[in-house]
């Protein structure tokens, strides 16, 4: 099993994307989804515990606790494999260039987002990934 | 340019008057110097009549001792002859050229004469008109006493007088001459021939045997003793006069005769006898003083009065070694010395008055010579004070005060030059000041512009950091709406797409299934976290699993999604059905229409309400007048703007009491909140308790609002305190704040009227800030 996880602390947009996702990529993923870079972290354990293969985290930057760029970083150090990805409606720049230093940032996407660029972001992240 | 009049208060006194005075100085001090010398005379006009009657009495005598002299060395030259044998006492004839000779040579002898022993008497005598006579008297013309006109060279002529019997030896004189024995004076007699006193020096002739051969005689006229006496200068009216002890008059300074003529005969009178009354008083008043004549021995002064007229007097013996006792007397009267002293008075008042009047005159000339070009001078000095400069000084002089006039002119035409300079000076002072004065209110306006523009620039920092936060907070719902909007449009699509083959391939049995599996998922309200639904996913995954379905995850979450969560077994059929995928995310799909719409209207919502907020806070009211509001309300609008930073870490705490609305700058309040929240924030680094008191409460005997924000963050070092409110002080890095936050918060609050108090320490700061519920709007 592959899996894509995306990070947002607002429920609605988390709902939104798996809706997409699942949508547009259909049932070859698996989509998860955290409020936080501290449960996303915990996901992650478990879906590695479950043995499925993460491939992407989408995440947002504005978040409690774990900012977006600090939560990547980590998910980079432990997983890099994982590609990072990053969706935020206000993202300091200098926490992008960091995420794009320490977490290998494959992209940044702006909210509100546009369904077609999400889409091929994963897509062409997958192969990334591959 | 009025120059400060310092000197007239200075000077009390006019220039003419300062000049005048020296000069009338002088004028008084002689004025006192004469009325002294006054005073001293005549204190001291007892020592002055002392003096001049000692003086008066000593000149008489003298004069005196000179005449009482010369009758005896007259008889001297006859002894002399004599002696030598020239002549002889027997045979007189030859006497009568020296005798001649003798009476010629002094005025005041009258006669000059011999006598012998046999009764020859021989005379050479000098009347009082010059007349030469010699007299003779003898056996020779039977004692008959003849006067002869005699020449100069001692030859007779004519016979003038004859007078019967007179013998030399029978003269009392003569026996007095012989008796004595010694050179000697005769008594005081009146003259034959000569209206006069005589007085004879004596000298009797002897022979070698010591034998009496004769006297010679030399009369004295005591009438030119009275002349002279007449002629000194005794004071106006005093008098001298010379009596004998006995008391006879001898001589006088007036006009009196000392002797009597009665009946043709001729005497002596005494002193008390006299006509004159001073004479007789002053006589009488010495004999009553010494009791006698004779008694007096010394010189004396007295005083006294006669005719009620004070009278000064002097008594001096005057003797001499051949027997003469005689007494000066001197009478002044003290109104002689008063007049003197008189004369010397108005002498004095005359000269002082006349020594004043030329002193006043010369001291007005020359006051009026020195002030005039001065009075001139300052005239035009003050014409020059008040800026005339066409003053010009008439002063035609060649002196100092010419000089001074002409320095003075020199000097005003230097005035007015400098003046002149001075005044374009100023004029150019004056432009330049002008053009400063514009430049510096330009400077002024730009700082005012660049104060407007820091402020401003604070506005936009403090909207520049909202809006960060307020981007992510719209961005989000516009995402979601983005999403959920296009995510209903393609599910709808499908769904409408999907349903009639779904409707073929679905047993009629399990259509109701379907349709209820969409009907209760449509009904759900999702309030899972993410966490619960892996939870109820995993555990759904597990069920599904077990019953030989494939991809059971991906079935289950999707399920868990559609709000199916617990048993699913109802939904065997679908799950079993070999299209179930496609079932499924139909039904998911219809399901999800009002997931979509659920999650659009919760986006719209917040949306609308940040807009609102930021609407709100953006409110700029342009009529400057202060509108009711009420301050919660600005206080919630910040809260939501920063709701982004505020969910998450931080605890809010709300405590407000109602309040009234208050008259206020609502826009500037929200500045204010938004400051106060904002610094909050950063204080405790995002994660924190934030409290937030509204209260009603007095200040200073005012009613109040209250409002504080209190942070459990790093707190204000003490250091830092006191510049909080300093316009551009910031703690933060470059870029962040441009320090004038807490600045314009104090302005915005000073404009209300109200006041902000701070109190910090680690882990509690509190803004409070005081605002009027009555705001007193400015005049």
């Amino acid at each position: 099993m592959q899996a894509i996880l995306c990070v947002d602390d607002e429920e609605m947009i988390l709902t939104c994307l798996k809706d997409q996702l699942r949508r547009r990529l259909g049932t070859s993923y698996l989509f998860e989804t955290a409020n936080s870079g501290e449960e996303a972290l915990e996901v992650i354990a478990e879906l590695a515990g479950d043995g499925i293969n993460l491939l992407v985290v989408l995440s947002d930057w504005l978040m409690p606790g774990l900012k977006g760029d600090e939560f990547l970083t980590q998910v980079h150090e432990q997983y890099p494999q994982i590609v990072t990805v990053m969706l935020t409606g206000q993202a300091d720049p200098s926490a992008i260039e960091r995420a794009k230093t320490d977490a290998n940032l494959y992209r940044c996407l702006q909210k509100p987002w546009n369904e077609e660029e999400l889409i091929q972001t994963i897509q062409s992240s997958l192969i990334q990934g591959v | 340019m009025p120059l400060s009049p310092v000197l007239p208060k200075v000077r009390r006194f006019s220039l003419p008057v300062v000049l005048t005075l020296p000069l009338l100085l002088p004028l008084a001090a002689l004025s006192l110097v004469g009325y002294l010398s006054l005073r001293s005379g005549q204190r001291s006009i007892n020592d002055l009549a002392e003096q001049l009657m000692g003086e008066v009495s000593h000149r008489v005598q003298d004069n005196l001792r000179e005449y009482v002299s010369v009758p005896h060395q007259i008889n001297a030259n006859k002894v002399a002859a004599y002696s030598l044998g020239y002549l002889k006492t027997d045979d007189l004839v030859p006497w009568e050229k020296l005798l001649i000779q003798q009476v010629q040579f002094y005025p005041y002898i009258n006669f000059t004469s011999i006598g012998n022993e046999l009764g020859s008497y021989r005379t050479g005598e000098k009347l009082s008109d010059g007349t030469l006579r010699i007299n003779r008297s003898g056996q020779e013309n039977k004692f008959t006493f003849e006067s002869f006109n005699a020449t100069k060279t001692g030859d007779r002529t004519t016979i003038a007088t004859t007078v019967p019997n007179f013998d030399i030896r029978r003269e009392q004189s003569y026996k007095d001459a012989i008796k004595a024995g010694k050179t000697t004076w005769s008594a005081p007699y009146l003259s034959f021939l000569e209206p006069t006193l005589l007085v004879s020096a004596m000298e009797p002739l002897y022979d070698g045997d010591r034998k009496p051969q004769g006297v010679l005689f030399t009369a004295l006229r005591l009438d030119h003793i009275g002349r002279f006496l007449n002629d000194l200068k005794i004071g106006k009216t005093g008098q001298a006069f010379i009596i004998e002890r006995s008391g006879s008059l001898l001589a006088t300074s007036t006009k009196e005769m000392p002797f009597l003529e009665q009946n043709g005969k001729r005497t002596l009178i005494d002193v008390g006898d006299t006509k004159n009354n001073v004479t007789k008083q002053t006589s009488q008043a010495l004999k009553e003083r010494f009791s006698n004549f004779k008694a007096i021995q010394n010189g004396d002064s007295l005083k006294l009065t006669i005719d009620r007229q004070p009278y000064f007097v002097r008594v001096e013996p005057f003797r001499d070694d051949k027997g003469l006792d005689w007494l000066i007397v001197v009478t002044v009267p003290e109104a002689d010395f008063m007049a003197q002293i008189q004369t010397q008075r108005n002498t004095t008042i005359a000269l002082s008055i006349g020594a004043g009047a030329i002193a006043l005159l010369i001291s007005a000339w020359t006051v009026r010579w020195l002030t005039r070009p001065l009075i001139s001078l300052t005239e035009a000095a003050k014409d020059l004070a008040q800026g005339n400069w066409q003053t010009r000084l008439q002063v035609h002089r060649s002196d100092e005060v010419g000089d001074l006039a002409r320095s003075f002119q020199t000097m005003s035409s230097q005035l007015q030059g400098s003046f002149q300079r001075l005044e374009d000076a100023n004029q150019t002072l004056e432009e330049r000041v002008t053009q400063r004065t514009e430049e510096l209110q330009a400077t002024v306006k730009n700082l005012q512009a660049t104060q407007q523009e820091l402020i401003q620039a604070e506005k936009m920092a403090a909207l520049g950091q909202l809006i960060a936060g307020v981007a992510h907070e719209v961005n989000t719902p516009l995402g979601a709406i983005q999403a959920a909007g296009g995510n209903a449009s393609l599910a709808l699509q499908e769904a409408l797409q999907e349903l009639p083959r779904i409707w073929h391939s679905l047993p009629t049995q399990h259509h109701n299934l379907f349709f209820n599996l969409i009907t209760s998922s449509l009904s759900t309200d999702q309030l899972l976290t993410s966490r619960e639904k892996r939870q109820r996913v995993r555990q759904l995954s597990q069920s599904i699993e077990t019953m030989g379905i494939d991809n059971a995850r991906n079935l289950a979450d999707t399920l868990v999604d559609m709000g199916v969560h617990d048993d699913v077994t109802p939904l065997l059929p679908l799950l079993q059905h070999p299209d179930c995928d496609r079932l499924i995310k139909t039904a998911y799909n219809l399901a999800r229409l009002r997931g979509n719409h659920q999650t659009i209207q919760t986006a719209v919502d917040r949306a609308s309400k940040i807009v609102f907020a930021l609407k709100n806070y953006a409110r700029f009211d342009h009529s400057g007048r202060p509108t009711v509001a009420p301050v919660i309300d600005g206080i919630e609008t910040v809260l939501t703007l920063y709701n982004n930073q505020l969910k998450h870490g931080i605890e809010l705490h709300r405590q407000y009491e109602t309040v009234p609305d208050i008259a206020c700058y609502p826009d500037e309040l929200n500045q204010v909140w938004t400051n106060l929240v904002h610094n909050a924030i950063q204080a405790m680094q995002g994660k924190g308790e934030l409290t937030i008191t509204v209260q009603p409460k007095d200040r200073e005997g005012i009613a109040h609002l209250q409002v504080t924000v209190i942070d459990n963050g790093c707190g204000i070092p003490p250091d830092v305190m006191p510049k909080i409110f300093t316009p551009f002080f910031t703690t933060k890095p470059m870029g962040e704040g441009s320090g004038l936050g807490l600045d314009i918060v104090k302005k915005i609050i000073d404009k209300h009227h109200g006041a902000i108090d701070v109190t910090s320490q680690v882990g509690r700061t509190a803004f409070q800030v005081w605002l009027p519920i009555q705001l007193q709007e400015d005049s």
